[in-house]
């Protein structure tokens, strides 16, 4: 693991410290005892002024004991983890290393020094190491270093130059270094250093700079002072590979005291640990373990956050949208996980400088390549086949990360004994590429590219195919200290076809093509320390397709139709600030104005005032050029949020949003299908408008140990669109007449306790919730359920979710989660009637019944190789059960007239335990 | 015609299908106490008389046909013809048999009006021109059903008709199947309290059944270049059943229907099929073209149509090379239930006795009478042996 990687990272830094260390002044007080580790370091860096090195993935599970208030903070340190195994070491600056095994010397050994001058025998011609201590070096480089001094005045009174000699040695072995060279900077001339490290230099007396390189070794600056003939030794420390710092963030701390509220973020350590379908680690399905989102049913793409329909929820990788979040109908996410680094969902308070979506943001953080060496891992599940490489292209300057993802096979349809399936394929596939170029500490430059696509065909009757493709290049600009900017272009594209040839004379090919053109910038400015200001502007282009509806060959007698273009110019302008106005209370406010227009070319029906928007009431056709507005929309939306801390481990926080949406899906299923199309707001389907409040308790328990939170929130959407009853989906030229818009309400109270740290950690949430869709035009009279408020398909009133992850051993781990939700609602027949000698069934009431309740429990076992240091191949085996109790939970519940009698069945996507063994692995050992 | 949601839906139900399970449910329905009125009418082309039947929706637990008795029934055209009709059986309305026939291009509504005022209307629908009717064929096939462990051989008849005219383009099919079939023993005896010998073996042992196929076969031809149905897929009747015994008979009924009508059909057809798939559709109440006139929310179930009708019967033998059978056969004689054949009460005489290559037997009723396959002994009158 590359977070292990860091905790050797020492940096060089460290070379001449002495025992003058700052440790002395460094006092714990009673506050400090018995808090959890990571606790304890967050509030002693927070406080102290001390930064933590330590190994992420063997985090002490401890909690301190300060017996003694105050007590010296190394000294506590060390009596509570010795006995654990760990080494804990600081140096001057105040960087504290935590280490298993071995301790990290922060400075040189006591007789370093002695030993390394070989003096003469004159013996006043040694000087103190300590004496020289005020003459570091600061080199661009940040090393410091001291002056040595080498012979005497006296001895070298006589002499102009003086030969001086030594060895080149590695500081953690002293073992020689043959072939370092030492360059004298002033002179501009050097030596190398023989086989056996030693070397031989003649230099006019003076103070010189030496720099000692070696290959694998840390390149050194010495200041040294030549008085006469003399030797010194100079020691290299080996090269060690920084990624990115273990700097702790203020994570532990943020359940209570940030401002942020209902957000949710989860490192790839937190998706590695969670057992897997068939095998495939998936982002979507971990988010589906957080309270408050939920997906009508096992397989189905995407999710609903807080009651919110799946498309009021952005996803963007690495600043690229991504329209189409599914592999294989819904069943795997797009989002190969070795790629990801972290993701984070906002479900209420949603930040200003996001917008376009009113329920949440999905931002998921690809890795970002290695920028010291190359490094890569992979994985082979029953499904796919998938690989990360990374590594720097110019070291410390320009890096790359690549991943790929692939069905290798679509072999488990062999499985399956039915005829039709043995025609039938299913394929997909993405990429990422994610470029980071480190001009220099202003200028930071990164390009990212996504591509998935999916491919299937059924029983030889109709072809699928979509996907997505995007690329995002961003400047980040330090204009000071306090101010940086991000300026960003994105383009994504999200395309999708379909064949159908069921029936020879009307196969038939639909195609669909969304562009999403983006520019933004993004301001940061943090005057003082209490203030945190972002501002910028956003503006997308959305080009859109809706396709032709195309005879699929010369047999068909399709006659082609052009469903036309949308066009469209989201533009906004943003400002908000995080102000920490007393030590007790932040305050978040901002504000984004917002404004679409939508754009020729395009043909617009005028529809009767007041009158249903049916081909009957239209009394006008206006005709737009290209680029001409036909309708403007505006909105300004507010984004308040407060936290108040009671007590160091108690707040409570408030927050109020509003949100304007001007593009969604038109879907008519129950679960997003993947011939669904996103449309835009135009002059006849009025822009969606949000608002959310919420309000919150978040504490911190057991001394930290525990996060608790309770949440509420009540939001409101207007204008929600909702497909009329009966709408004819495949060939819909003007879809405002397909269309109703009504609202939608949503209240709930998000239960969560978590322990995030420790060999044993997890979480456990329940969730009460209520969605009521409600479609009742006054005005035209038009309403779908007889204008009668009916429950989401995916309501679930009760759910609650169980996440357990325990370390065994150091290559043994278990993790485990249990899912129990109130069944979905469902619409059934209420009656029966004759047509024509047909048994028809008669639908009343929506989502008046529900399914059987969902309960399933999967478990997983992660076996990793073993721990031998210098091996080339580590790996891993990860055992996962899903839907262990083999409960055949309802997907759904449906009534069929078949052949004249009605039956009633019970449809289960998993109804059987499902095992399955996939195989990890990364170049390096374990630790790397 | 299945959309393409439905197909998608397909795919992926039988990709995890190792998986996924289909079971029978009951979910509980709360009982229904509504009674909604259901119209079923309809107005052709073909010679009167015509019939609207009215009903109530009933509980889909205990599924009956509840008649709507209180009504006066007539239809009107847009030329101020009024066509009555009298209710000849409870529900059931007709109009006259030497009253005014259907024209293709007139436009007509139904009304209805009860006995205490309520008064009902449909929308205008405009009769279309007949479209004929070029062929029905049939291809010997092979299909794998999802519920059998074996392959079935059959025929599938396609149907192709000659090109429609433009507002001709929505068709419903009604197929009506017919065949010949035998019960599988000879009648030797008849016993009554005593054996009496029968000379017509074979008198109950030939019949004919003619049954409706309870399936929706429509297509739409209004968005193709030419409005013409070439080798539409209808029924697959499997030469391994009873019905293929000797000879089958499958009669095509085409509607041509109004777009309105047509709705109503394709908006049932994609419910039923959409049920139990991964992209299922949320399903909703479908709404014909009959409204109240004074009570504005109302509702009213059903359709009142216009159509054309063709049709077309077919006879195919069976075909010889295939012989598998997969039905229940009578293959074992029941030489024992003889034996005790003086146990059977009077109530069930006549038994009917065959005779064995072992001696008498006394099988199962359905073995020996044709009839309790459902079939009768009279030849309908469509009927043509070879």
């Amino acid at each position: 693991m590359k977070y292990l990687r860091l905790l050797i990272g020492i940096l060089l830094v460290l070379m001449v410290t002495t025992a003058a260390g700052q440790s002395d002044s460094l006092r714990v007080t009673a506050d400090y005892h018995n808090l959890p580790f990571l606790v304890f370091i967050k509030k002693a860096s927070d406080e102290l002024n001390v930064r933590f090195f330590y190994p992420a993935d063997s985090v002490p599970d401890i909690r301190m004991k300060v017996l003694q208030p105050p007590a010296d903070l190394l000294q506590v340190l060390r009596v509570n983890l010795e006995p654990a195994g760990f080494f804990v070491s600081m140096d001057r600056n105040g960087n504290v290393f935590v280490n298993r095994g071995q301790a990290i010397a922060t400075r040189l050994p006591d007789n370093f020094f002695s030993l390394s001058q070989k003096s003469p025998a004159d013996t006043e011609r040694n000087t103190s190491p300590a004496g020289s201590e005020k003459d570091f070096l600061r080199t661009n480089n940040e090393y410091i270093a001291r002056t040595f001094t080498i012979g005497n005045r006296k001895a070298g009174a006589r002499y102009a130059s003086a030969a001086i000699g030594g060895q080149a040695l590695s500081f953690n072995d002293s073992t020689p270094l043959p072939g370092a060279t030492l360059y004298i900077e002033e002179l501009q001339r050097g030596a190398v250093s023989g086989e056996d490290g030693s070397y031989q230099l003649e230099v006019p007396k003076g103070k010189y700079t030496v720099v000692v390189r070696s290959i694998g070794y840390e390149e050194s600056w010495f200041k040294v002072e030549v008085l006469s003939a003399g030797d010194l030794d100079f020691y290299l420390l080996k090269k060690v590979f920084l990624m990115e710092t273990v700097e702790i963030s203020s994570e532990a701390e943020h359940n209570v005291k940030s401002v942020q509220m209902g957000m949710e973020k989860l490192s790839l350590k937190d998706i590695k640990e969670i057992p897997t379908v068939l095998g495939e680690r998936d982002i979507i399905r971990v988010a589906l373990l957080l309270p408050g989102v939920q997906s009508v049913g096992e397989g189905a793409a995407g999710f609903n956050v807080r009651g919110s329909p799946a498309d009021q929820n952005l996803f963007v990788i690495g600043g690229i949208p991504v329209y189409n979040t599914s592999h294989l109908f819904g069943f795997f996410s797009a989002f190969n996980p070795d790629i990801v680094s972290d993701f984070t969902l906002y479900k209420s308070s949603i930040p200003a400088q996001y917008g376009g979506r009113l329920s949440s943001i999905f931002d998921i953080k690809p890795l970002q390549g290695n920028r010291e060496k190359f490094a890569a891992r992979g994985g082979i599940s029953p499904i796919t086949a998938r690989i990360m490489a990374e590594g720097p292209v110019i070291k410390d300057k320009l890096s790359y990360m690549a991943g790929f993802r692939s069905t290798y096979s679509d072999w488990v349809l062999n499985f399956i004994d039915v005829p039709e399936i043995k025609n039938s394929s299913g394929n997909f596939g993405d990429a990422a590429l994610n470029l980071y170029y480190n001009l220099n500490n202003k200028n930071q430059i990164k390009i990212f590219g996504y591509y998935s696509y999916d491919q299937s065909r059924l029983a030889a009757k109709v072809d699928n195919s979509y996907q997505n493709a995007g690329a995002a290049l961003s400047w980040f600009h330090s204009l000071s200290a306090k101010h940086s900017f991000d300026a960003s272009l994105v383009y994504s594209s999200y395309t999708f076809s379909e064949d159908n040839y069921e029936y020879f004379i009307s196969a038939y090919r639909d195609n669909y093509q969304l562009e999403h053109q983006q520019a933004s910038l993004n301001f940061l400015y943090q005057p003082t320390d209490a203030h945190t200001l972002r501002y910028g502007a956003t503006t997308i282009l959305y080009n859109i397709d809706r396709g032709n509806h195309l005879p699929l060959n010369d047999a068909s007698l399709v006659t082609p139709v052009d469903l036309g273009t949308e066009k469209g110019l989201e533009s906004a302008l943003f400002v908000s600030d995080e102000w920490k106005a007393t030590p007790l209370l932040t305050l978040a406010g901002g504000l984004r104005y917002n404004h679409f227009a939508a754009l020729g070319p395009s043909t617009v029906f005028q529809y009767t005032n007041g009158a249903p928007k049916i081909p009957e009431n239209i009394t006008d056709t206006l005709f737009y050029n290209n680029n001409q507005i036909s309708q403007t929309y505006q909105g300004l939306d507010l984004r308040l949020a407060a936290t108040y801390l009671l007590n160091e481990n108690i707040s409570i926080k408030a927050g109020f949003n509003n949100l304007h949406q001007y593009i969604f899906m038109l879907s008519n299923t129950i679960a997003i299908s993947p011939v669904d199309k996103w449309q835009l707001s135009n002059s006849n389907i009025e822009p969606m408008r949000g608002e959310q409040y919420s309000l919150g308790i978040y504490t911190n328990l057991a001394r930290q140990l525990y996060e608790f939170s309770v949440e509420g929130y009540y939001k409101k959407v207007h204008n929600l669109v909702e497909y009329r009853d009966g709408a004819e989906l495949v060939v819909n030229q003007y879809p405002e007449q397909d269309v109703l818009q009504g609202k939608l309400d949503a209240w709930g109270i998000e239960v969560m306790l978590r322990k995030p740290y420790g060999k044993l950690n997890g979480w456990i949430n329940y969730t009460w919730s209520n969605t009521s869709v409600l479609v009742d035009n006054k005005i035209t009279g038009e309403q779908n359920n007889f204008g009668i408020a009916y429950p989401a398909n995916y309501d679930k009133p009760h759910a609650v979710n169980l996440v357990v992850n325990y370390k065994i051993s150091k290559r043994i781990s278990f993790s485990g989660n249990v899912v129990y939700a109130t069944g979905r609602p469902i619409t059934y027949p209420t009656s029966i009637y004759y047509q024509d000698g047909q048994k028809i069934l008669n639908y009343s009431l929506r989502n008046e019944y529900r399914i059987p309740d969902y309960f399933r429990t999967d478990i997983s076992l992660k076996v990793e190789g073993n721990l031998r240091k210098r091996k080339w191949l580590h790996g891993a085996w990860i055992f996962s059960v899903y839907n262990l109790t083999g409960r055949k939970n309802a997907y759904s519940v449906y009534f069929k007239n078949e052949e004249g009698s009605i039956n009633s069945y019970k449809l289960s996507i998993f109804a059987v335990p499902i095992f399955s063994v996939t195989y990890d692995f990364k170049l390096g050992n374990y630790a790397d | 015609m299945r959309t393409k949601h439905l197909t998608i839906a397909i795919w992926f139900f039988l990709v995890v299908v190792m998986v996924a399970c289909e079971e029978s449910f009951d979910p509980q329905l709360k009982p229904s106490t509504q009674r909604l009125l259901v119209v079923d009418g309809m107005i052709t082309n073909e010679p009167p008389p015509y019939t609207v039947q009215l009903s109530y929706s009933s509980d889909l637990k205990n599924p009956m046909l509840i008649p709507a008795t209180e009504f006066q029934v007539w239809v009107q055209d847009d030329q101020g013809t009024v066509i009555p009709f009298t209710q000849m059986w409870p529900g059931t309305y007709s109009s006259a048999a030497d009253g005014p026939a259907g024209i293709p291009g007139r436009t007509y509504r139904l009304m209805l009006t009860s006995f205490d005022g309520r008064q009902y209307v449909s929308a205008p629908e405009t009769l279309p021109l007949p479209v004929a009717i070029e062929s029905v064929d049939y291809q010997i096939e092979t299909i794998e059903p999802d519920n059998l462990p074996y392959s079935l051989t059959g025929l599938q008849f396609y149907l192709t008709t000659q090109p429609a005219s433009t507002d001709s383009t929505y068709f419903v099919w009604q197929l009506t199947e017919a065949y010949k079939y035998q019960a599988d023993f000879k009648l030797n005896y008849l016993y009554s309290g005593g054996l009496q010998l029968v000379f017509n073996t074979d008198s109950l042992r030939t019949c004919y059944k003619s049954q409706l196929v309870e399936e929706l076969y429509l297509f739409d031809a209004s968005r193709q270049s030419v409005p013409q149905v070439v080798d539409f897929p209808l029924n697959f009747v499997s030469t391994e059943t009873r019905a293929f015994t000797f000879r089958y008979s499958l009669l095509v009924r085409q509607f041509s229907i109004t777009a309105t009508a047509f709705d109503f059909y394709r908006l049932v057809q994609e419910q039923n099929n959409s049920a139990g798939q991964l992209f299922t559709r949320q399903p909703f109440q479908i709404k014909g073209n009959i409204t109240a006139v004074d009570v504005a929310d109302e509702t009213v179930l059903g359709l009142f149509m216009a159509a054309s009708i063709t049709e077309k019967r077919v006879f195919v033998d069976r075909p010889l090379q295939y012989f598998e059978w997969h039905y229940p056969q009578c293959d074992v004689y029941d030489y024992d239930a003889y034996k005790f054949i003086w146990t059977y009460p009077p109530e069930s005489w006549p038994l009917l006795v065959t005779r064995g290559p072992n001696g008498l037997a006394l099988p199962s009723t359905f073995c020996i009478d044709c009839r309790q396959q459902g079939g009768t002994l009279e030849k309908p009158d469509f009927w043509e042996d070879e």
